[in-house]
């Protein structure tokens, strides 16, 4: 018996995408803060910080920032992250407070120290996170360093502990 | 074997919907996943991250219902093969990323992932084989 020709399979490839596209457009449309589809994503998170208020600085600036002393470092990351390697003379506050309270880490400085937070790297939320918690708290003077550690020891930080 | 090619179909399509779902839930931890893996520039970052669970879930759902099941069949082994592709780059580099499966949260990068990645793609191979294997499996392939 003869077999029927079937039709060739990639225009289903053709048309899967398309529709994918249409849905990915359709859900990203619907959130509450759509994604940028070309937006550099390093650029983004740091805008995202700048938008909650917060001072932001590159690892260069932070640098500076460590020489003249005028900052208190935060490192928001898990204290076996710290014990690794952080930045000289940084206090760990882990962003796991923000679930158990705020109250004791925030009576450890007065409200217009200036204190800047890092974690991990760009896509760690932590230190924003952490920053704006102390914000709520009544802090004036708080930046964050959204390049965290990983941008710290790339531009040739100083890191301190660890091996 | 009919029948092996039905549950294939459905499995493998069911863990796609699933997965896909997780990432289209929070895009943002699935962009930092994609980041992290340091494969793609960072413009393309977010595209990605709102553009694979769309394909994830799109197909996984073509395949559950045996509509254009070749097509989705032939995307989603290969989305499968570069994702087990993508993670072995990422240990062979060294590279401390969560894999990203299902979702931004989860498992770290290991073997335990790429064997159970490499299980699944067996499960995939098996519904492509299903797809192609003249319409016997599903009337609409």
């Amino acid at each position: 018996m003869l077999q029927q020709a079937r039709r060739p399979w990639w225009p289903d490839v053709v048309v899967l995408t398309v529709i994918s596209i249409m849905a990915a457009w359709v859900v990203n449309v619907a959130r509450p803060q759509p994604l940028p589809w070309w937006g550099d994503y390093k650029a983004v998170k740091v805008q995202e910080a700048a938008r909650k208020g917060l001072e932001v600085l590159t690892p260069a600036q932070a640098m500076e920032a460590l020489k003249a002393g005028s900052w208190v470092f935060v490192d928001a990351r898990e204290p076996d992250e710290f014990a690794a390697g952080h930045i000289p003379g940084a206090v760990n506050i882990s962003a796991e407070v923000l679930l158990t309270g705020l109250d004791a880490a925030a009576r450890a400085f007065p409200k217009d120290k200036p204190l800047l937070f890092y974690c991990g790297g760009i896509s760690c939320p932590k230190s924003k996170d952490l920053a704006e918690g102390f914000k709520q708290m009544g802090f004036t003077a708080l930046a964050v360093m959204p390049e965290g550690m990983e941008g710290w020891t790339a531009a040739g930080g100083p890191v301190e502990g660890g091996n | 074997m009919r029948a092996v090619f039905t549950l294939s179909r459905l499995v493998f399509g069911a863990l796609f919907v699933y997965a896909g779902a997780e990432k289209v839930m929070d895009a943002q931890a699935f962009a930092a996943v994609i980041f992290n893996y340091q494969v793609l520039p960072a413009k393309m970052v977010y595209g990605a991250a709102m553009l694979l669970p769309a394909l994830e879930v799109v197909c996984g759902l073509a395949l559950c219902v045996g509509t254009l099941a070749r097509g989705a069949a032939v995307v989603l082994n290969v989305l499968m093969a570069v994702f087990m592709a993508l993670m072995g780059w990422a240990m062979v580099r060294g590279l401390d990323v969560t894999c990203g499966c299902f979702g931004g949260a989860g498992q770290a990068v290991s073997k335990e992932t790429l064997v159970r990645d490499g299980l699944i793609l067996l499960l995939g191979l098996v519904a492509l084989w299903g797809a192609f294997s003249g319409g016997k499996d599903c009337d609409r392939c």
